[in-house]
């Protein structure tokens, strides 16, 4: 799978009519997750419906920032602003919705079927008797997965799941900011191995946010604490231009026959990106390799003064949120 | 409710009952209506002595124009059959079923027609007729009544062209009030052939959608019950060193362990329940042994030494066409039954105590259930097979074996059964090998 060009937590929303059943899913389920648990139909339809407008303003404005981009605005400026000014807002959407079908109000096909333009996952639990309608409805797309509810192992099968679908591209990021990115960027980053060695990276530098951008190739990533991290990733045939950056830059003539044979990275781009308060330095790369070509990379830390910070931070999203209560009205 | 929808939308009996309009015609066959051993004894009491009574009338008293006392000393002796016990034992088996069939259908349509016909009808045989219609649809299901009443009449006219024994109908007599008449008496008890059935299905098809019904309400409790087994763990996970962490954990195995059992055990009801719209003779290759090894290795048993009474002997495997999800149903069953029957023998579960055996029997394929359980009583073994029917009143819902038995059908095949109370059972399942195979 090709590495997901934008990446953000997503909210899981339960539907259920056993309170008992909602109550322990929100028990069970990964405490890194934000769970919406929802007894009536129409109070879930409504959460997600809200959330289709939500999402449609979120979107335009990450568009936003790539149509200032085109006219010459920087780019990580503007997601770092983009990240600060949302707060946490945006870790409120949800991502998948686990419905169950038969519940006595309405159907959970029926509460799918009224969530068209709700762009979000969605899993149906279904007792034994519902089988051949879920079939049918994985079959015409109105589902991405069905679950019985008398698995044995109905928490694990449910947990991977989502995590499955949470790993799921978002077309319409997806489509926002490949318009960042050469043809060639794009290839190499849609390649297997080097795709799988990124999104190892993500797993161990502990992002639950990044955007992958062309200019400069990178990935801008955001941890569960708020604070942000640059993968700058460089191609060796753009090293020379690097190495010629740095001396007009002041540095030193090791540093840039450094840069030029691959032994070290400066994140020089990222300095002009951020101003005077962004101190770069050479770092030794490592190197990411796929059937595509080869590309050197570093990780470096953006100030804090720069960071979104604890205070909108996905962590924060959680303590605030994560009460996982069950939503009566 | 809206539960209720769903398992009707999802394909319960019920619902397939209400609309599918092939309904009655294709639900299956009861050749003798409520086949008891009382009830088939009073039918032999009454055509074996009811014979000699009536020759007298119709040659003695009032007479007919025609009567043979050995046609009536051959009614008399069909029915003494039904009273011979070795017979009335087995009103479950195929071949006692169609015997039984058969008499009645000459003891009634044909005899009844030939006499009409060989009296010209009249005062006596004309109502006669009318009765004898009346009477065979209470006595066989309406689809066998009908063809029984066609097939009887146009034998017993053909065999009157043959025989000829006292001239044939009077030409130029105007049959109309004959015919208007029996019209009437045959619709009349068409009619309620077909709906004593429909009421019989009706029945049928709603308890079926209670159990249905009860088996989903239990879905989500059993869920969350599992799902509290593993908050339990989680709980143990994250404080590790807690002193009573390891009975937590297993306590938690145990909810899972109940769980488990009790949602195989709604499958199995579940599965049963569906009795009325299983699908016909279609389905996959399946090879006997591999499903018979496969169904005693999952069934849920209670204690390790329960499983270990189990033995499979594969003498021959063969191949043949079912849906392996049903057939696999049916060995669930049969084990199931063989099992409660141990245990109500208070059986130490010795190791064979229950066997299942895979052969081949000439062209068919045969998988044999056997137990050293308590057995079925012999007055018992007629009904086994009926949904609903149950020998152990008040515990189990009876459908088990009327599932067996639709799956078998399906399959092509048959099951039977033989009993010793006390000493075990032992039920055969005879299955036709799949066609490419045996060309090989």
């Amino acid at each position: 799978m090709s590495f997901l060009l934008y990446r953000r937590p997503g909210g899981v929303a339960f539907l259920d009519d056993d309170r008992d059943y909602l109550e322990m899913l929100g028990e069970v389920m990964p405490p890194d997750w934000y769970v919406s648990l929802h007894l009536r139909p129409v109070a879930c339809i409504e959460q997600l419906q809200r959330d289709i407008q939500s999402r449609d303003s979120d979107a335009w404005t990450q568009q936003k920032i790539v149509n200032r981009w085109h006219e010459g605005t920087l780019l990580i400026p503007q997601i770092l602003q983009y990240w600060r000014d949302d707060g946490t807002a945006r870790f409120a959407f949800t991502q998948v919705g686990v419905v169950d079908y038969a519940m006595p109000a309405m159907d959970g096909l029926r509460v799918l079927g009224e969530l068209t333009r709700w762009p979000g996952s969605r899993i149906l639990l279904t007792g034994r008797a519902d089988e051949q309608l879920a079939v049918s409805a994985f079959n015409r797309g109105m589902i991405d997965q069905f679950i019985p509810k008398q698995s044995p192992d109905i928490r694990m099968r449910l947990t991977r799941a989502i995590k499955h679908l949470q790993h799921q591209p978002d077309e319409r990021h997806q489509h926002i900011w490949r318009a960042t990115l050469t043809h060639d960027q794009h290839a190499l980053l849609a390649d297997p191995l080097i795709s799988a060695e990124l999104a190892r990276l993500a797993r161990v530098q502990g992002w639950v946010e990044h955007v992958a951008i062309g200019m400069p190739f990178g990935v801008l990533a955001l941890d569960a604490q708020g604070a942000v991290e640059w993968l700058q990733l460089e191609r060796s045939e753009s090293l020379p231009e690097l190495a010629d950056l740095a001396l007009s830059l002041g540095w030193d003539a090791q540093t840039a026959r450094d840069i030029r044979g691959g032994k070290k990275l400066i994140d020089l781009t990222l300095q002009i990106a951020l101003g005077a308060d962004h101190l770069p330095q050479p770092r030794q790369p490592f190197t990411l390799s796929g059937e595509h070509g080869t590309l050197l990379a570093a990780v470096y830390t953006v100030g804090a003064a720069l960071s979104p910070g604890k205070s909108r931070s996905h962590q924060r999203f959680l303590a605030d949120h994560g009460g996982r209560r069950l939503l009566e009205v | 409710m809206a539960w209720l929808d769903t398992l009707v939308k999802g394909g319960d009996p019920s619902r397939s009952l209400r609309f599918a309009p092939g309904r009655l015609t294709l639900a299956p066959l009861e050749a003798i209506l409520h086949p008891s051993v009382r009830r088939m004894r009073l039918l032999g009491l009454a055509l074996a002595f009811g014979n000699p009574l009536l020759y007298w009338i119709w040659s003695e008293w009032i007479t007919q124009p025609y009567e043979s006392p050995w046609l009536r000393g051959l009614m008399s002796a069909l029915g003494l059959v039904f009273l011979i016990k070795p017979l009335t034992d087995r009103l479950s088996s195929e071949s006692v079923r169609a015997l039984v069939t058969l008499i009645v259908w000459v003891e009634l349509p044909l005899f009844y027609s030939w006499m009409y016909l060989c009296n010209d009808g009249g005062p006596v045989w004309l109502p006669g007729v009318c009765v004898m219609v009346l009477v065979y649809y209470h006595l066989t299901d309406w689809r066998i009544a009908t063809a029984g009443v066609v097939a009887g009449f146009v034998a017993a006219l053909a065999l009157l062209q043959v025989l000829n024994p006292n001239g044939a109908l009077s030409p130029g007599r105007d049959y109309s009030l004959d015919a208007v008449l029996m019209a009437f008496s045959w619709g009349a008890a068409m009619l309620l052939g077909i709906s004593s059935a429909n009421q019989r299905n009706g029945y049928l098809a709603h308890t079926l959608t209670t159990i249905g019904i009860m088996a989903h309400e239990l879905r989500t409790p059993l869920s969350t019950i599992a799902l509290i087994g593993d908050a339990i763990h989680l709980e143990v996970e994250r404080d590790p060193a807690h002193p009573r962490n390891e009975k937590l954990e297993q306590f938690a195995q145990r909810l899972h362990t109940l769980v488990r059992n009790a949602n195989y055990q709604i499958d199995t009801q579940l599965a049963n329940a569906k009795l009325l719209q299983l699908p016909g003779h279609t389905g996959e290759r399946i090879s006997a042994a591999g499903l018979v090894r496969h169904a005693a290795a999952s069934y849920p048993y209670v204690s390790t030494r329960q499983r270990n009474c189990v033995t499979v002997l594969v003498h021959e495997d063969f191949t043949f066409h079912s849906s392996p999800s049903q057939f696999s149903q049916v060995l669930t069953n049969l084990i199931k039954n063989a099992l409660y029957s141990l245990m109500a023998a208070d059986s130490l579960y010795h190791p064979g105590a229950l066997r299942i055996e895979v052969d081949r029997v000439r062209s068919h394929g045969r998988i044999v259930v056997a137990d050293d359980g308590m057995g079925i009583e012999q007055a018992l073994l007629p009904h086994i097979f009926k949904p609903f029917f149950s020998s152990s009143q008040g515990t189990r819902h009876g459908l088990g074996l009327a599932f067996c038995l639709q799956v078998a059908l399906n399959a092509g095949g048959s099951i039977h059964v033989k009993s010793k109370h006390a000493v075990g059972t032992l039920f055969t399942i005879l299955l036709p090998i799949a066609k490419t195979e045996r060309e090989h």
